[in-house]
């Protein structure tokens, strides 16, 4: 598959190089290769307690954890710009939220999820 | 270049915040570079065609997607690596500007994970030209929401062939963060490709600078491909398939197998070994230091980021809210089933938190790593030779 014709003789001395200190590659030979093979099957995470905004989603989750999140916009003083934003998104949000708003408020869209965003597997109560 | 991830994970950031904008947004599929010199060209129109035709996704496709929980836990990643390498820039430079080179940036699924890092300016860089176009109008419908936004520019290259540093704007420009995500992997069709792409990620970028980014682990595709029928695997929502003979050998370069994935990716790939990744890597003053499967990168990164983990809802709620349905088959969830057994439920707005065993084995199949760039000095040749942090010592 290599385009080996290609390569200059300095690659083709790489290349060389390379299969024979990676000969044991994908064998028993190879220790890290084998500490994958033999590790057991990975379980999906679980977490405790987990808790998706039902309707009015961000509020929750948003003001529990300001400080946490280097992306939580409240955390962001020291830029101005975007403390403003926040704390004009944050008081806006207690008053009259609108999905229209918040699409339009900023950036943070992509984690901004409503239950409208959510699978809409099976969600008999859109109807 | 950005591979399927990345459509996972783009599709995660944009859409669905803009549902007005659907067409413009879906991140679905991503793409990618392709690569190598002579059939090469073959493979490379093949990726570039893939992802250059594939479909807009609604919306409403979108979230009915079985990896959607996939999509969001892969786009966690990609955050969490930004967020964590843009502090420890910051950490050194309060203040300082930063610059940014998004390689295999696919319809610009990372668009606003820069925004939140607060970068300076970014250059998006990809093989499809029509998911470029598409990362410059996401990038534009952005600016527009939300007015202020870091500078950009946007090149249709193979990066794998061409010489990135001839199309930028400013070719002076260096980089403090080059970010490969879900695409360094075609690279390794050949040598002279990979030699390339390490080229172009490496030469513009400053030293202490970081290179990191996501590729599919070779060690976890050969050992399930190994313990499979014909060297092929996988489940409802994906399948890898091998297309070279193992007991042949595995090529370090051009080591095919064909990735199929829900929804998203039906593409040739080429097995990166990573050690050889690291060997090539420091040619370019490249040194590894950080790397993980996806599995671990959970593990060291999941008290930090948490909230993150909430709010771009990498997880599935179990069991299933009143009035919906598992995303998966009920046997996927046997480990979460046995937790949620033992567990007092007490407060009956409890849940469990969790992915489809079958989300969760693609998932795992993916890495993470970050190599930083070493100081250098001139050798008489007039060739940079790097001081690795082995020479310091």
């Amino acid at each position: 598959m290599t385009a080996v014709d290609n390569l200059s003789d300095k690659d083709k001395e790489f290349l060389a190089e390379c299969e024979e200190q990676f000969k044991d590659r994908y064998t028993e030979k190879d220790e890290e290769f084998m500490k994958v093979f033999n590790a057991e099957k990975s379980i999906p995470p679980i977490v405790k307690n987990w808790w998706v905004p039902q309707n009015s989603g961000h509020r929750n989750d948003r003001r529990n954890n300001r400080h946490y999140n280097p992306y939580e916009q409240s955390g962001n003083r020291n830029y101005d710009r975007r403390g403003r934003r926040d704390y004009h998104d944050n008081y806006e949000r207690r008053g009259n939220f609108s999905r229209t708003d918040n699409y339009e408020r900023r950036g943070y869209n992509d984690y901004n999820r409503d239950n409208d965003n959510r699978p809409s597997y099976n969600r008999p109560y859109r109807k | 270049m950005s591979s399927h991830i990345e459509s996972l994970e783009a599709s995660t950031d944009y859409d669905k915040n803009n549902p007005t904008n659907s067409n413009i947004s879906a991140p679905k599929s991503d793409d990618e570079d392709a690569p190598s010199s002579k059939k090469i060209e073959e493979h490379t129109s093949v990726v570039a065609a893939h992802y250059n035709h594939l479909k807009e996704k609604g919306l409403k496709e979108r979230f009915n997607s079985p990896i959607f929980y996939l999509r969001n836990f892969n786009n966690w990643v990609k955050s969490v690596l930004i967020q964590e390498y843009t502090d420890k820039i910051r950490e050194k430079d309060y203040g300082k500007p930063l610059k940014v080179l998004d390689i295999c940036c696919g319809k610009g699924g990372d668009l606003s994970k820069w925004q939140k890092a607060r970068v300076e300016r970014v250059i998006f860089a990809d093989i499809a030209k029509v998911s470029v176009q598409q990362c410059e109008t996401r990038y534009e419908d952005l600016r527009r929401r939300c007015g202020h936004l870091y500078s950009a520019e946007f090149i249709a290259a193979d990066c794998t062939k061409d010489t990135l540093r001839d199309k930028y704007a400013d070719p002076s420009i260096n980089f403090d963060i080059v970010s490969c995500q879900f695409g360094f992997h075609y690279s390794f069709e050949s040598l002279i490709q990979a030699r390339r792409m390490l080229t172009n990620i490496s030469e513009c970028l400053k030293p202490d600078g970081y290179f990191f980014g996501t590729i599919p682990d070779a060690y976890e595709i050969v050992s399930r491909a190994q313990k499979s029928q014909n060297f092929a695997f996988g489940n409802r929502i994906f399948n890898i398939k091998l297309l070279f003979d193992p007991k042949e050998g595995y090529p370090l370069f051009g080591a095919k197998y064909d990735f199929h994935l829900e929804g998203v990716v039906d593409c040739p790939e080429f097995l990166v070994n990573f050690d050889l990744l690291v060997k090539l890597a420091a040619e370019y003053g490249l040194e590894l230091v950080y790397k993980a499967r996806f599995s671990d990168f959970y593990k060291d990164h999941t008290e930090k980021y948490k909230q993150l983990l909430q709010r771009i809802i990498c997880f599935e709620s179990y069991p299933a809210r009143p009035g919906k349905e598992l995303i998966g088959e009920p046997s996927e969830y046997e480990h979460a089933r046995i937790i949620w057994d033992e567990m007092d439920k007490s407060n009956t707005r409890d849940c469990i938190g969790t992915m489809s065993v079958c989300e969760w084995e693609v998932a795992t199949i993916y890495m993470a790593f970050a190599f930083k760039k070493q100081k250098h000095v001139w050798d008489s040749n007039g060739k940079p030779s790097y001081i690795t942090s082995a020479d310091k010592k």
